[in-house]
């Protein structure tokens, strides 16, 4: 399969966890014997990544997100299963695969704080051992689409989160990687710089053919950018597909929001279930698994007189966090 | 009071360390009674006299083991968590306490000594007592001893605290004010070299010098060499000192918060 | 090698991107040097002093510790020290990410020079103002032996480093250890011939080589020792060196980055 650009196979990853108790007696125990629980962070993971989507990795806190990227960036090495990317095994041939990856880990700073972004990025020529001429070529661009050509230049630790996500961006990006891995990429960022990442992200998954895998709690990023997301929760896939997809399969409600002619109170209809009611105006939640929606507001229409309608779906957001609850019941 | 007496407790349960650090540790005391053991034998031996300035051998080598026993418990790494505090811009969050930082920081190293005291003090003593031949001169000295050490630990916290605050001004110039005053405390405080080693003169000097109730004055109510008044005398020394230095830092606090503007953010 | 002369260049701008720092490093010299002659001359002034030395052999002794510890610091403690707290805190993930060998990059990315800058030249000053005080006959071979014995010492030191790193692995608080290394420093600034102790003399030669920061470089370029002992060195180098490779590779094979 030529398309896909990472394949994961039965990958189970676990990790040992002390267990410690609070006491004094505890503190002198543990010396001598303890005791230990085995935490699955995956288990038997599969799934393929096409080239040139942008794909969005979701899950709650300790869900195994971030032990999945670090797998697929060939940080750690699974317990079992099999981890192909670019027709490498990242674990065993990192120092050639990375070379074809970049990664902005949002807590992990590459920058050296005390410099100007400038001099990491020529160091980071060094290490990636990009010629002269790609690396001006490439710092030209990159610069020109951030708009950070002043940033550069001035000492890290002067500049606001944003301008530094925005330089960590570009060290990630010098030496032209096929995948890039994205960290909770807009943690910490305000509105206007999130936007600027955003299109930053779609811009280069666009232009310079670039894979983007990306975790982020941010409900924003996902519906403005991933083709096609996974929710995982304690190791397990809990969804694989596009959002029209989820939407579709997961949608389980949508809101009708009526405007009446007239006072209308004690709305009934089959359903239905009225969340707010004023005197002219009422939010339906309809049912859309025991009916649809054109059912609905026939329903509707042949009962009370409207002059005015509005369907709302269900948020993403919220559609998520019911995936995720409903996992752990 | 309660914040304080909670934060001893927090800080007790975080320093739980690996056993590798712990059997390291005890490794670390042994070596370095070894060191001294021989070290003091040799210089005595090659000296001549049974007691050079009121010290005799036995007494020096106690000393200077009871120092590599009490070692881990003066010294802090206070410096290093207010540079931490200010490069990273934690201060604010610490800022918002409900207890006064210095006093915060004092608990949380008054956690890590209590654990200490245990997993590692008594286990050092023990091995000490029963391989290095340390000899007990009296409980009641040992146990007022031990007194003073507390003191010294409260005094020696507050003097590093107010160190450690010239990293608000001066990021850049700390680590050299900070290894002047290492450098000055080990060789003042009797850590290194018993102070009665000294020029006559200048023990009189170190009867007013803070360091001097560090880890001389406790070991010396430990040898027994102090009389009852001059115990008393020490304590209250030390509890001035206390006073002193926690009244500096309480100045110093105040102005640098009045002018600090976070950093980092 | 352009990858290791950016790295110079990087940590040289890094490290003048503070006020006066320079005089701040000459500074913390000077007092060095006060907190290693006090406590000598504390001992000498009350005391007879050690069996077989004088005073200035002694200062001579610390001078040449200074020389040699400047470099094992550079060469091999530093670097454990910070890959140590590179793992603590997970930004050893960052190391792994890029296409370089990573046990070279791990000793390029921390090599810091900076302790060169004042520390190497003064101290070559005094030590050349000592020679003559002391009295010391000066030999091509003895130095020859005494720049051989540093690189030795470096070399397992570096070993060592590299079994710390690896335990650093696997251990979580294991940075606080450093502490205790930097404490046992003390041991080093003492000839260890004072012990009259065979066994102390083998361990901390063998097992545990502090004698090899100090005393040996520095009582070969004295002649108050005989060379018979280098190859031996030299062995014990290799074995440390493969220790600390080996662990290592195992304890790089058992990472679990942080926050994980």
């Amino acid at each position: 399969m030529p398309d896909n650009i990472i394949e994961v196979k039965n990958v189970s990853k676990s990790f040992k966890k002390y267990k410690r108790g609070d006491s004094f007696f505890d503190a002198f125990k543990s010396l001598f014997h303890r005791e230990f629980e085995r935490i699955h962070a995956l288990k038997n993971v599969n799934f393929e990544i096409k080239k040139g989507e942008i794909l969005g990795y979701l899950g709650p806190n300790g869900a195994g997100k971030s032990t999945m990227i670090k797998l697929m960036c060939g940080i750690l090495e699974p317990d079992s299963g099999t981890i192909k990317a670019l027709n490498y095994t990242p674990s065993k041939d990192r120092e050639k695969y990375v070379k074809n990856i970049g990664a902005v880990f949002g807590q992990k700073s590459n920058l050296w704080t005390d410099l100007p972004a400038i001099d990491t990025f020529r160091l980071n020529k060094e290490i990636y051992k990009i010629s002269e001429h790609d690396y001006k070529k490439r710092l030209d661009e990159l610069v020109e689409l951030l708009d950070v050509k002043e940033i550069i230049k001035s000492p890290v630790r002067n500049l606001s989160f944003g301008e530094r996500m925005k330089c960590e961006f570009i060290a990630s990006l010098l030496h032209n990687p096929k995948i890039l891995f994205l960290d909770e990429p807009t943690v910490g960022v305000d509105v206007v710089a999130k936007q600027n990442i955003r299109n930053f992200i779609k811009k280069i998954n666009k232009e310079f053919g670039v894979t983007v895998i990306l975790t982020t709690h941010d409900i924003g990023d996902v519906e403005s950018l991933c083709d096609r997301i996974i929710i995982l929760d304690k190791g397990v896939h809990v969804y694989e597909g596009s959002i029209p997809l989820l939407k579709k399969n997961y949608l389980s409600y949508k809101e009708l929001i009526v405007y009446f002619e007239k006072e209308t109170k004690n709305i009934e209809l089959p359903n239905c279930e009225v969340i707010e009611s004023e005197p002219f105006k009422a939010t339906l939640r309809v049912d859309i698994l025991n009916t649809s929606i054109s059912q609905a507001i026939q329903n509707l229409m042949e009962k009370y007189k409207v002059e005015d309608l509005d369907i709302k779906e269900e948020s993403i957001e919220s559609i998520i966090s019911r995936i995720y609850k409903s996992e752990k019941k | 009071m309660n914040y304080f007496f909670a934060f001893i407790k927090q800080s007790f349960k975080e320093s739980t360390k690996s056993r590798v650090v712990f059997f390291i540790n005890i490794f670390g005391k042994i070596i370095f009674f070894i060191i001294n053991f021989y070290l003091w034998q040799a210089i005595f031996n090659y000296d001549g006299r049974g007691v050079i300035n009121g010290l005799t051998m036995e007494e020096t080598i106690n000393y200077m083991l009871f120092v590599s026993i009490m070692y881990g418990l003066l010294s802090t790494n206070i410096h290093r968590i207010v540079m931490k505090d200010v490069k990273n811009g934690y201060i604010n969050i610490k800022l918002l306490r409900p207890l006064d930082y210095g006093l915060g920081h004092l608990a949380m190293a008054l956690g890590q000594n209590i654990y200490s005291f245990f997993l590692e003090i008594i286990p050092s003593l023990i091995i000490a007592i029963f391989f290095f031949n340390f000899k007990i001169y009296g409980i009641f000295y040992f146990l007022l001893s031990f007194i003073s050490f507390f003191l010294a630990i409260i005094l020696n916290f507050f003097i590093d605290l107010n160190f450690s605050l010239i990293n608000f001004k001066f990021i850049d110039t700390y680590s050299a004010v900070n290894f002047a005053k290492s450098v000055f405390k080990s060789l003042f405080s009797g850590e290194i070299v018993p102070l009665n080693f000294f020029p006559q003169i200048m023990q009189q000097i170190f009867k007013f010098l803070p360091t001097t109730y560090l880890f001389y004055t406790p070991i010396m109510i430990y040898l027994g060499k102090l009389s009852g008044a001059d115990i008393i005398l020490s304590f209250i020394f030390q509890l001035i000192f206390i006073i002193f230095f926690y009244a500096i830092y309480k100045f110093f606090w105040k102005m640098l918060t009045k002018s600090f503007e976070g950093v980092g953010v | 090698m352009s990858l290791f002369l950016e790295y110079v260049k990087i940590k040289i701008k890094d490290f003048f991107s503070y006020r006066f720092t320079l005089f701040l490093f000459l500074l913390i010299d000077i007092i060095y040097i006060i907190s290693l002659s006090v406590p000598f001359l504390i001992i000498y002034s009350a005391t007879e002093g050690f069996p077989n030395w004088n005073i200035y052999e002694l200062f001579f002794f610390t001078t040449t510790g200074i020389i040699t510890s400047t470099l094992i610091f550079t060469f091999a403690i530093v670097i454990g020290l910070d890959i140590t707290d590179k793992i603590k805190d997970g930004s050893f993930d960052l190391l792994l990410l890029k296409p370089v060998n990573i046990y070279y990059h791990m000793l390029i990315q921390s090599l810091d020079l900076r302790n060169f800058f004042p520390d190497f030249p003064l101290f070559l000053i005094i030590l050349i103002i000592l020679y003559p005080l002391v009295g010391i006959l000066f030999s091509w071979i003895n130095l020859f032996y005494f720049i051989l014995i540093i690189f030795i010492s470096c070399l397992i030191f570096i070993g060592f480093s590299g079994i710390f790193i690896s335990f650093s692995f696997f251990v979580p608080h294991f940075d606080s250890f450093w502490d205790l290394f930097f404490s046992f420093r003390e041991i080093s600034r003492k000839p260890i011939d004072i012990y009259k102790n065979k066994f102390i003399v083998l361990f901390l030669t063998f097992v545990f080589p502090f004698a090899l920061w100090n005393y040996y470089p520095a009582s070969i370029l004295m002649g108050k020792i005989d060379t018979s002992i280098v190859p031996s060195l030299v062995l014990m180098a290799i074995i440390f060196l493969a220790i600390g490779f080996f662990s290592l590779k195992y304890g790089l094979k058992h990472y679990k980055s942080a926050n994980g």
